[in-house]
């Protein structure tokens, strides 16, 4: 069993002219919750496509549970769940026949108390046709198609898109079920910071294209601080702190972005820019997100050594 | 058991357009059959269907099988074409593939259950009904004079021209080129396949062109099934 | 047991942080006692749901701070307020943060004495609850 369940080196994508995934490096190690955030168009549907061997990737590789992503064995897919963009399944089906259908393709591996359980508490009836769910409805029958073979690891494209709240707490119950289960490992793509934050306890975050960071969740709550100084003069305006994001300059007042500044700098900095006083501002994770990602696109991730 | 039951779920797809195709050549062929019992037909020159028969053009009895060739052969290409656009064409549509082929599965296995569903899908249903009417026109007295077995192979020929169409339509359906540039270019090659096996007087050649123009198509979709994108 | 603490996703403060801070605000309020059982990890969890990491850290560090201790097997249970270690740097933390709550009482306009009162006052309600919870 490997310790890495995903891993990327430099995996790079193109559409025609188009840069869509930038030199993306990164190692998710097994049994962690991954949350995969960014803006839209930023890339994320992109790179997992690519993880799943349905893109062809113009540089780079990509490995899932030890294996090519191009070269995806019969084997390993049975280990992998896969919620993809949109959650499209077969039309005509209805939830029973889906549930048939999907359970022939993992003999042994099929847990179908699960899935009526979860079908059962979604409300939903097995006589119900896809075609005729709403797309929470069919998010959820998703879900529940890619939890009951039991896999190693979930990998879900966006998969409270569209989700009212109810139905998007229902789903992190389930997801939550899963990972009780020792050894299992999620990654998923979201811009609900909120889940992100409750069932995430690691971030990937990426923006135009270029993974912005790649580390445990706490860690980055940590790192990403909005500093706030009041001088009595007009702010410097050469800004001369490690870790500087980007910066607001409002007449007396000048608002920081850092990231990984250990607090013992900041405060050297204040003094030594003249500063009055100077108060951190409160963050959310969304605020952290925003701030993070605002801005002309960077190339690289910072570097967190130090946080 | 996961091939099997793929299988069952494009076959389940492809149900409904099995039993219109046999219904139209079924009621085609017995109304045209009927209306031509009549003993002392009239006129005197004959053609089963342009493309294979016109060294007979000269046989002075009708045959009630001049319309329904022309009908084989419409409702084996409809079918054809509108089979691929069910299996190749409408989970473009309905962004289905990204679910189709995650699977436990290699996608040339994918592939293969489409392609032995197309073609059982045509071949079956309508050979059988072309069989059937067949029978029916050989029976004694039931027509002026019987069919000519010649026309029994003519049929499935014509039945493997659904085919040809079938995997043209397939190819355009994959096809990731504007409708407008290349897309198309599979149906016109079927297009011309077809045209290339009219008049030619021995079956034999009709046989060679038809499969071997099979082959390049199967070829060209393993090809492009595998390495796509999806 | 695990109803009255609630969690706020996209609030300032990490999840980790509001359990955290909920237990111990029961803890001093009496709500919970001594030799308590705090649910399990994966129970607390469940119903708030969270990741279970998220639980087992606030556990962690309730447990770093003395007030709760984990016995393998067993669980985890509010500690005795006896054996708890007075961290100093942790106290030295407590007297910044009055700081800022005396900075804004006198903001306010209010006197010393009021502030005084007033703080007495709260500190009053932690004992009642303490008390009507025996």
């Amino acid at each position: 069993m490997t310790d890495t369940v995903l891993e990327t080196q430099g995996l790079t994508k193109y559409y025609g002219s188009t840069l869509a995934l930038d030199n993306m490096t990164v190692k998710i190690p097994r049994g962690c919750i991954c949350g995969f955030v960014g803006r839209n168009g930023s890339g994320k549907t992109t790179a997992i496509k690519l993880l799943l061997g349905f893109l062809n990737p113009t540089a780079g590789s990509s490995m899932l549970l030890g294996c090519d992503s191009q070269n995806l064995t019969p084997a390993l897919r049975q280990r992998i769940g896969y919620v993809s963009e949109g959650h499209r399944l077969i039309r005509w089906m209805t939830i029973a026949e889906i549930a048939k259908f999907q359970s022939a393709f993992f003999p042994g591996q099929w847990d179908g108390k699960f899935f009526r359980e979860m079908i059962e508490y979604f409300e939903l009836s097995k006589k119900q046709k896809i075609k005729h769910l709403s797309t929470g409805q069919r998010a959820q029958v998703s879900l529940a198609l890619a939890l009951a073979p039991n896999p190693e690891l979930l990998v879900m494209d966006d998969p409270t898109l569209g989700l009212d709240a109810a139905i998007r707490r229902q789903f992190l119950e389930g997801m939550i079920r899963l990972i009780m289960q020792q050894g299992r490992t999620i990654l998923f793509s979201s811009h609900i910071l909120g889940d992100v934050e409750r069932v995430a306890d690691r971030l990937l975050v990426i923006d135009k294209g270029v993974i912005r960071a790649d580390c445990p969740l706490e860690q980055f709550r940590r790192a990403v601080k909005k500093v706030k100084f009041v001088f009595s003069q007009p702010p410097p305006a050469n800004i001369n702190l490690e870790g500087l994001l980007h910066c607001k300059t409002n007449e007396k007042e000048l608002e920081l972005v850092l990231v990984g500044t250990a607090d013992e700098k900041i405060a050297e900095w204040a003094n030594s820019a003249g500063a009055k006083d100077y108060q951190p501002v409160n963050m959310n994770l969304e605020d952290q997100f925003i701030e993070y990602t605002a801005g002309p696109g960077q190339k690289k991730p910072f570097s967190w050594e130090g946080i | 058991m996961k091939f099997l039951a793929l299988l069952k779920k494009e076959l389940r797809e492809c149900l409904p357009w099995i039993a219109l195709a046999a219904g139209i050549v079924l009621t085609f062929g017995t109304i045209e059959f009927l209306s031509k019992r009549a003993p002392g037909a009239a006129y005197f020159h004959y053609r089963f269907f342009n493309p294979f028969s016109e060294v007979d053009r000269y046989m002075l009895i009708t045959y009630p099988t001049e319309s329904i060739g022309p009908i084989l052969t419409l409702t084996a290409i409809g079918l054809g074409i509108t089979l691929a656009i069910r299996q190749f064409w409408m989970p473009h549509y309905f962004k289905e593939w990204n679910y189709l082929l995650h699977r436990p599965m290699d996608r040339g296995t994918v592939l293969t259950a489409k392609l032995l569903t197309g073609f059982l899908v045509i071949t079956v249903p309508l050979g059988l009904v072309w069989t059937y009417l067949f029978w029916q026109g050989t029976r004694p007295g039931f027509l002026p004079v019987p069919l000519p077995a010649r026309h029994f192979v003519e049929g499935w020929l014509i039945v493997t021209q659904g085919l040809v169409f079938y995997l043209g339509a397939a190819l355009a359906g994959l096809s990731r080129a504007k409708w407008y540039t290349t897309k198309l270019v599979s149906l016109a090659f079927a297009l011309w396949i077809i045209g290339a096996v009219a008049g030619q007087r021995l079956l034999v050649w009709v046989v060679i062109i038809i499969v071997t123009a099979a082959a390049v198509m199967l070829y060209q979709l393993f090809n492009s099934f595998l390495k796509r994108e999806f | 047991m695990a109803l009255w603490i609630q969690i706020t996703p996209g609030s300032d403060e990490p999840i980790y942080v509001q359990i955290v801070e909920q237990v111990g605000e029961a803890i001093a309020k009496g709500q919970l006692a001594v030799g308590d059982k705090l649910p399990p990890v994966r129970k607390l969890a469940a119903e708030l749901v969270i990741n279970p990491n998220t639980a087992a850290r606030a556990y962690t560090i309730l447990e770093q701070s003395g007030l709760v201790t984990t016995k393998t097997g067993s669980g985890t249970f509010v500690a005795d307020p006896k054996l708890r270690s007075k961290d100093t740097t942790d106290i030295n933390i407590l007297s910044e943060r009055m700081d800022t709550l005396i900075a804004r009482s006198l903001n306010l306009g209010m006197e010393p004495e009021d502030i005084i009162s007033m703080f007495k006052g709260r500190l009053a309600k932690f004992a009642k609850t303490k008390k009507s919870e025996r």
